[in-house]
């Protein structure tokens, strides 16, 4: 497990990585503008739940449109927990990660049986019935009014007045990730996910046991993205099912590994680093003159995207690698050269 | 050549990041930032909101501004929870208002209004209706518009004071069904309309949520007709509006008179969907900028005519009125402080008492003082009673908003098929 890691620091590029990071450490004592480390902490935290998505969606290929389903359950279970039980928020998330990935397999279980569309349209399903239940048990997640998470600030209830804490906890959030998907994606798991993608029938002639592969990834993915609920929750300090089980927020996970780079460890980084920022900035850059111009500017750019860089934004590095190198490509070049 | 890109990119994103630091602070105005729903599932009304408060800015502007000065609006555009919080932190540290006004939805408002609270930022909400967006003790809050306890607690008054004498049965004879869209807007309305329905001792026979996105609501009314309510008392956007009284008509569901408490049911839309089987059906709502009594609200043909000049279309809806109305008691605020200062606005706010029928919306302002549950909110924003003649609908209760008689009850389905014949 740790030789990749080995391997990839004698690469000189692991450096600006490294540089980056510091940066980033660092960044709280330097800016002080309470928005920019909030969209600093936005572009973290989506690249962690991107990157979340990106293991059973990227690496394995299952087109999942429901993970705020797992964001929702983390998010509920924690605060609900908190607040009939006491339990402290960080208790919490771990319970909520174990809920999420019980969840996850139950459910992920019988619908991998389903393929491409069918497969996608019953995880929306899901995550619409968990909003639903969540709205229907008004007594016990006070339903649609949401719920606000009392106040109590301190490192202990995962709560905080400034910024910076928040920047930190999705900082080790989203290294977190990259480093499970980084390990993934050198690992044999990863290349069975990525052989289970590319053809499944083939993998498992292989002898590819792909009910169990794909379980696995999908359990890993629905405890990452509970975590991100639970962040989330304690970020804004306040649920309601609306917004944590939204269609949007599991097409936003979805989006970012799509437009940075399916299937690869730093494609969802890529990718919420030019998304997130993309997005605020449009909108308070536009939102204020014309109604909704910024929205178009941004699903132009979308498409642009998607037209002209297939593999995403890190697709056009990759492409220029495979000339230069004169080993044997590895599956995922193998596959941007196509 | 790699290693280039990589850079290049990050150097795109610290520029954008560099670029949002900087930003112009003007001197001799006053600005005021407006967090509204410009763009998504609630922009219609959100924008025709922010029309209003568009409209007491330039009308301030023209008498001279406040303190000196010129009013200017930094608009940003909120369309859910998530942008709300983004756009107010925006809004405070990046473009340094020191009063922001908003937010036409109640979970919009819900989740902005902490971050203003957290920077001690003046928020004069002029739309958010959860009796929870204020209570939470918030210092810095100042709620102008009704709560929605407040409509189900008219609802339950017009079916006490007027409804039972006309038809001639007591409180504890009376049926009365709930049914409301299972968001937060109707659970809050529909709670406190059975709460108080009970309190009163009438005798609720459904407490209904519903989907405001179903597409057949034939089940509950199958429900309903079961239940057989004299009263029927419904909150509901557009299209479940529409439904609710075209399946009605379809399963012959009749009752004796139908409340509804805003939304769908004090919208054009629906009416030009039902056409005559939209009138007579009651509605609970805001001040409407049409058809209601002016010595009841004051200024509010003035406000229309001026609406009129700069948008080029008479008002759409209340929304506007009620934001317009808003700050032009927001103008005397800041004049009564004589500053931008947030405790000096705060004690200015606290100390205004405009009784009722003294603003264009017909509402009075006293925000309730520190202490008091819901700090911060108007105790006196009351919704008026509107009810539908020919597909107009007109102010009927209380007497001095009221510009047409009640007609009670309500003609069932098979009188009004023999009465178009």
């Amino acid at each position: 497990m740790i030789r990749p890691l080995v391997q990839a620091f004698r690469e000189p590029k692991s450096y600006i990585f490294v540089g980056i990071l510091l940066c980033l450490v660092f960044l709280p004592q330097i800016v002080e503008n309470p928005f920019v480390l909030h969209l600093i902490i936005m572009m973290l935290f989506y690249a962690a739940l991107g990157g979340a998505w990106n293991i059973i969606g990227g690496f394995g290929g299952q087109l999942s449109l429901g993970h705020a389903a797992f964001f929702g359950l983390g998010a509920y279970t924690c605060v609900l927990l908190h607040l009939y039980t006491g339990l402290n928020p960080w208790a919490g998330m771990l319970v909520g990660m174990v809920v999420s990935s019980v969840v996850g397999a139950t459910i992920s279980y019988p619908c991998f049986r389903l393929r491409g569309p069918f497969f996608t349209l019953a995880t929306i399903a899901f995550a619409e019935v968990l909003r639903i239940l969540a709205t229907y048990f008004k007594n016990f997640t006070s339903g649609s009014t949401g719920i606000t998470i009392p106040q109590n600030m301190g490192f202990a209830n995962f709560m905080f007045r400034e910024k910076a804490p928040y920047l930190y906890i999705v900082l080790v959030f989203a290294l977190l990730v990259f480093l499970i998907s980084y390990l993934i994606e050198k690992s044999r798991f990863g290349y069975y996910l990525q052989a289970l993608r590319e053809d499944e029938d083939a993998a498992e002639s292989l002898g590819i046991n792909s009910p169990m592969v794909k379980l696995k990834a999908a359990v890993i993915s629905a405890a990452l993205t509970s975590f991100g609920g639970v962040f989330y929750a304690q970020y804004i300090l306040f649920i309601e099912p609306y917004s944590e089980f939204s269609l949007d927020l599991s097409i936003q996970f979805a989006l970012i590994p799509m437009i940075g780079g399916m299937g690869t460890a730093i494609g969802p980084v890529i990718g919420s680093f030019v998304l997130t920022p993309l997005q605020e900035l449009l909108r308070s850059w536009l939102g204020g003159g014309f109604a909704g111009l910024y929205l178009v500017i941004y699903g132009i750019i979308l498409i642009l995207v998607v037209i002209f860089m297939p593999q995403g934004i890190l697709g056009l590095f990759k492409r220029k690698e495979i000339v230069n190198k004169e080993t044997l490509p590895s599956p995922e070049e193998a596959r941007s050269g196509q | 050549m790699k290693k280039m890109k990589l850079l290049g990119l990050a150097a795109v994103c610290l520029s954008f990041i560099a670029l949002t630091g900087t930003s112009a602070i003007g001197q001799d105005t006053i600005r005021i930032g407006t967090l509204y729903p410009f763009t998504g599932a609630l922009a219609m009304l959100g924008t025709e909101e922010w029309r209003g408060a568009e409209t007491a800015r330039v009308f301030q502007n023209e008498k001279g501004g406040v303190l000196g000065k010129k009013i200017e609006f930094v608009k940003a555009d909120a369309p859910d929870a998530k942008a709300a919080t983004s756009e107010a932190e925006r809004l405070i540290t990046v473009e340094k208002v020191k009063i922001i006004t908003g937010s036409y939805s109640s979970s919009i408002a819900y989740a902005s209004t902490p971050v203003a609270e957290k920077y001690k930022v003046i928020y004069f909400e002029q739309g958010g209706i959860a009796d929870n967006i204020t209570q939470r003790g918030f210092r810095y809050l100042f709620r102008n518009n009704p709560l929605a306890s407040d409509f189900g607690i008219r609802a339950i008054d017009l079916a006490e004071q007027t409804i039972c004498p006309k038809i001639g049965l007591k409180p504890g004879d009376t049926k009365i069904a709930v049914i409301y869209e299972d968001s937060l807007y109707g659970t809050t309305v529909g709670t406190s309309a059975v709460k108080y329905g009970k309190e009163r001792g009438f005798r609720i026979v459904a407490d209904e949520p519903y989907s405001a996105k179903a597409v057949d609501l034939s089940s509950l009314i199958m429900k309903l007709k079961s239940a057989q309510p004299h009263i029927l008392i419904a909150t509901s956007y557009v299209n479940d509006a529409i439904l609710i009284s075209r399946q009605s008509k379809e399963l012959k569901f009749n009752v004796r008179e139908f409340i509804g408490c805003g939304g769908g049911h004090g919208t054009k839309d629906t009416a030009d969907a039902l056409g005559d089987d939209i009138n007579y059906i009651f509605n609970v709502d805001i001040t409407q900028p049409r058809n209601t009594n002016e010595k009841f609200c004051p200024g509010i043909a003035d406000y229309s005519s001026r609406y009129q000049q700069i948008f080029g279309h008479p008002p759409r809806s209340g929304h506007s009125l009620r934001a317009y109305s808003g700050l032009m008691v927001a103008w005397d605020i800041i004049k009564k402080a004589g500053s931008l200062d947030a405790e000096a606005l705060r004690l200015a706010a606290l100390s205004i008492d405009i009784p009722e029928g003294g603003t264009p919306t017909g509402w009075g302002v006293k925000f309730a003082p520190p202490g008091h549950p819901s700090m911060g909110t108007n105790l006196r924003a009351k919704p008026i009673v509107m009810q539908w003649f020919n597909q107009e609908q007109y102010a009927v209760w209380p007497a001095t908003a009221a510009v047409k008689e009640m007609v009670i009850p309500l003609p069932t389905w098979e009188e009004r098929a023999k009465g178009k014949k």
